[in-house]
């Protein structure tokens, strides 16, 4: 059962294509969620880049949804080497695009791309928007993901089966397209839904769970000694 | 198998049955109490006892309180020392969600509990969820000859129901050999840092000069003795901040999760504490990183290696 960890959410950025994200360095054991709205429908992003000097990394698109003069889009960054700073963002279409960012810590293999598990995406105009309901395995990570034509955030969150993790929402606006993200452990096989309280609005929901692979063999590792003459430490390394 | 690490959920109720079923997924502990006491043992390879009565008091809705004994033959414990562990600061349901984290092996024990998460039932702040505390016991190396070898060291919260875990350690003789449980502190290598306020960072503990990954001792230093050895079965791996600021300085988050092998014994990162709210602090010798004056309380903790199977 993989295990995951609060790590950071940001504070979301807006621009036009490219856009480029600095943000806080990323070890190896934490992915990115990378939720995006655009204020119309007909952008789609090409592609997510690392432009951190020396550091790689891996960004594949989860899902996308469009309706209701919106497009959202849905990213997952892995296996990050040499702790990558610095993204850059670009897409098709024009336009300004709202990006909010989340980083969480795994105890899975992050070096292949997990198993998406998306339910299909749902659209309305009532003060509920509920995400689509996706049944995990146990031990995936769930995701619930929403925009809507609004400035206005949301007023309150309900999870359904698993919690979708309060402190992991990031929930940020521009161009009157409110972007809102959660995501949290499946600690049991339910299904499992969010539903916001929001403006009447048209909005759009997807729901996703995520199976990783289980955690890499063991590395070496050494301890530096800082008295590295003493008896005790003796043949240890260095 | 001498070695386990497992992570797992329970209760208040059960939270004390549920420590010791895995305490014993190590060969080298028992229950020297028998049946259903809670008084788990191991002796370190210096022939050290390691003994900790899971039930010193009953478990309550908020925290479970334990003996830690020098010795312990036939029924009874010499040189007690007591110690808690709190993750509530409200009063909670001892029917309430519990998530725990477990190394044991011949040479340590450390456990941590962790009340519950936003968005469970009575969790402390609805958003950021409650505290985690932890508690370690195990073998201290000794940095020099004529030590009353054998030596072990705990370290917990040391008062009821108390929001923040105490910085010292306790070493369970005096490099003397007249007195139990003497007070010390743990160093490792960090920041050098005397300032409130100041940033606080995490150095990258990958070295290019031969791509390897390093770990900290954590260093043993009795206040009436000075240095005495380290911890043989825990390391420091730096410091959680996800709050902290963003380039100056450069910050490398530890790689938790992250498996590695040292001295053909494999070890995980984890993160020992978590708080809520500046009135439940990330604190114990393992590390001070108080709650994150940016938006996330709770997230800052030291990472620390600790044996898994």
């Amino acid at each position: 059962m993989t295990s995951f960890t609060y790590m950071k959410v940001f504070t979301g950025q807006n621009g036009t294509s490219p856009q480029t994200l600095n943000l806080n360095p990323i070890p190896p054991n934490a992915l990115a969620l990378i939720a995006m709205g655009f204020p119309s429908v007909g952008p789609s992003v090409t592609g997510i880049a690392v432009a951190t000097a020396g550091a790689t990394g891996t960004f594949i698109r989860l899902n996308s949804m469009n309706g209701g003069g919106r497009t959202g889009e849905l990213w997952l960054g892995y296996n990050f080497v040499g702790y990558p700073s610095s993204f850059v963002v670009t897409w098709s279409g024009g336009g300004s695009c709202q990006i909010n960012e989340t980083y969480l810590i795994a105890d899975a293999d992050l070096t292949v791309a997990p198993n998406v598990n998306a339910a299909t995406p749902t659209a309305g105009t009532s003060t509920t928007l509920n995400s689509g309901s996706v049944t995990p395995v146990l031990g995936d990570l769930l995701i619930a993901f929403g925009i809507w034509a609004s400035a206005t955030g949301s007023s309150a969150r309900v999870s359904t089966g698993n919690i979708f993790a309060p402190s992991t929402l990031n929930e940020h606006n521009a161009n009157v397209t409110n972007v809102s993200m959660l995501a949290g452990p499946a600690n049991v096989a339910v299904a499992s839904s969010l539903q916001w309280t929001i403006p009447s609005v048209a909005w759009l929901g997807m729901a996703l769970s995520l199976t990783f692979a289980a955690p890499p063999a063991p590395v070496p590792a050494f301890v530096y000694k800082g008295r590295d003459t003493a008896i005790a430490d003796a043949g240890t390394v260095p | 198998m001498p070695n386990w690490y497992g992570e797992f959920d329970s209760t208040p109720a059960n939270i004390v049955a549920d420590l010791k079923a895995r305490i014993l997924n190590s060969t080298n502990w028992a229950n020297i109490s028998g049946g259903s006491g809670n008084v788990m043992s191991a002796t370190t390879v210096d022939g050290a006892q390691m003994v900790v009565d899971l039930a010193d008091a009953g478990a309550t809705s908020r925290q479970i309180q334990m003996g830690i004994y020098r010795t312990y033959t036939a029924g009874a414990g010499t040189d007690k020392l007591t110690r808690y562990l709190c993750w509530h600061t409200i009063t909670g349901s001892t029917a309430d969600l519990l998530h725990a984290t477990l190394s044991v092996g011949q040479d340590h024990l450390f456990f941590y509990i962790e009340g519950p998460r936003g968005g469970e039932p009575n969790a402390d702040d609805a958003t950021w969820g409650s505290a985690r505390q932890c508690f370690f016991i195990g073998r201290l190396v000794p940095y020099f000859t004529g030590e009353p070898n054998p030596v072990v060291v705990s370290l917990a919260n040391n008062v009821s129901l108390s929001s923040q875990s105490q910085p010292l350690v306790y070493v369970s003789r005096n490099r003397a050999n007249t007195s139990s449980w003497v007070p010390a502190r743990m160093g490792t290598l960090t920041i050098p840092n005397a300032q409130t306020n100041a940033p606080w960072f995490s150095a990258n503990r990958i070295a290019a000069g031969d791509s390897n990954t390093y770990l900290w001792p954590y260093v043993v230093i009795e206040e009436a003795a000075g240095l005495r050895g380290r911890l043989a079965k825990a390391f420091f791996a730096g410091l959680w901040a996800p709050g902290s600021a963003i380039g100056t300085p450069q910050d490398f988050p530890p790689q938790v999760y992250q498996r590695l092998v040292y001295n053909a014994e494999n070890y995980i990162i984890v993160l020992p504490h978590r708080c809520t709210t500046t009135t439940f602090q990330s604190r114990s010798a393992f590390g001070w990183a108080d709650n994150s004056s940016t938006g996330e309380p709770g997230m800052a903790s030291p990472a620390i290696a600790v044996p898994t199977q």
